[in-house]
């Protein structure tokens, strides 16, 4: 049976260069809990912690975005990065993963200048 | 599979009966972000309360004269003079308080909040005390009200961008949908219109045995038109951004038509989100 079905990709360094320790993930869109803001430049996305093969505590990539010291202008900013978030999670390509964030390919939607990946936070 | 994501920004909203006056203010409980969905920062006397995003008001249930600020001249809901000869039970003077009327607390020393403890206080109609003159200050029953509501996204009122403040979560993360009373204010609002609550549980983004929620205060006997705009919502087919539901930003408050074509006003969003570390 065909899978209508999305996979994230993410990666936020050369990961060969640093050992592809927590650099690069890909998830399933559904596994998509949650976003919030966390700072002024920054919101952070929950995936269901599948990594380590339980769910106590998920996998959070933080999203690092311009923190400008205008509150509102940041607040657009974070909005911003979770509508490029929900875009990339509702695409489809039967070709391959969607990349959400890469460093490497310099794909780096709605204002996002980085990412934070930590598993099983 | 292809879902909405909604998206909901906290709305302050904070209603308690005037406590006895004591060392000539008002002392408030503390507001937190379970029982008031906000958390105001330090405000001094000397700081005008337009400029903070919020506004404290009071609801007079009894009448009693000579006890309103002299700075204030209108009532908030109305738009009437205070001492209008018809619009009220009685010709009174503006600084006459009669049952009904609303007191939208604009003057600089009209209240305070204390530093970290978000706790408001309100000056009592006489010179002396922390807060409050007998042109700003305003005295209440106890049977009265005072409201505390955010009405725009500033950064006196926390969490601007911290846990609590905002929450983005897929339609189908909604398990389900649940009245609760909402009593505070004898469950007025400020303008005597009914007020209720109702809880949106979304499986949480933490942990699995958890949930999140967001609490909307909103236009009484609307529990069943809330639950048909969230199912028109979580059934909607946009997938290339969040679903804004509610939020609110410099301009002020911004609620999905459906809600608003459904005749819901929502005063307050309350968001608490189970067990994350950040």
């Amino acid at each position: 049976m065909r899978q209508d079905a999305n996979f994230m990709y993410f990666n936020m360094a050369d990961p060969v260069a640093s050992g592809w320790t927590d650099d690069g993930n890909m998830y399933r869109s559904n596994q998509l809990r949650a976003m919030n803001s966390t700072a002024a430049g920054g919101a952070t996305m929950y995936f269901d912690a599948i990594h380590i093969g339980h769910y106590d505590a998920p996998d959070d990539i933080v999203l690092t975005v311009v923190s400008s010291g205008d509150d509102e202008a940041d607040r657009a900013n974070r909005v911003t990065a979770m509508d490029a978030m929900v875009s990339k999670a509702n695409t489809r390509n039967r070709d391959g993963f969607v990349v959400a964030y890469s460093e490497i390919e310099n794909v780096k939607p709605g204002g996002i200048t980085g990412i934070t990946v930590t598993l099983d936070s | 599979m292809k879902t909405p994501y909604l998206y909901f920004g906290r709305k302050g909203y904070y209603v308690e009966a005037a406590p006895s006056v004591g060392s000539s203010v008002f002392t408030l409980t503390a507001i937190t972000n379970a029982s008031g969905g906000m958390l105001p920062i330090v405000k001094a006397d000397s700081v005008d309360p337009t400029t903070l995003g919020y506004k404290v008001l009071h609801r007079a249930v009894d009448a009693v004269d000579d006890k309103r600020g002299t700075d204030y001249t209108t009532d908030y809901v109305t738009g009437e003079l205070f001492s209008s000869d018809t619009a009220w039970d009685a010709d009174k003077n503006a600084d006459d308080i009669q049952a009904g009327q609303v007191t939208n607390l604009t003057s600089a020393s009209a209240f305070i909040v204390g530093s970290g403890d978000e706790v408001v206080t309100v000056g009592n109609n006489v010179a002396s005390g922390t807060a409050g003159t007998v042109a700003t200050g305003i005295t209440a029953t106890t049977n009265d009200f005072f409201y505390v509501e955010e009405d725009s996204f500033n950064a006196a009122v926390l969490p601007i961008a911290t846990l609590g403040a905002d929450l983005c979560v897929p339609a189908t993360s909604l398990l389900g949908i649940e009245p609760l009373a909402y009593t505070a204010g004898a469950g007025l609002h400020y303008d005597q219109t009914a007020i209720d609550k109702t809880r949106l549980i979304f499986k949480s983004g933490d942990a699995d045995r958890s949930v999140d929620t967001v609490d909307i205060i909103h236009t009484g006997s609307k529990f069943k038109e809330v639950c048909e705009a969230m199912e028109d919502i979580c059934n909607s087919t946009v997938y290339d951004e969040m679903v804004k539901v509610h939020y609110l930003d410099e301009g002020g408050q911004n609620l999905h038509n459906a809600f608003s074509s459904r005749g819901i006003n929502v005063h307050g969003v309350i968001i608490t989100l189970q067990d994350r570390i950040v």
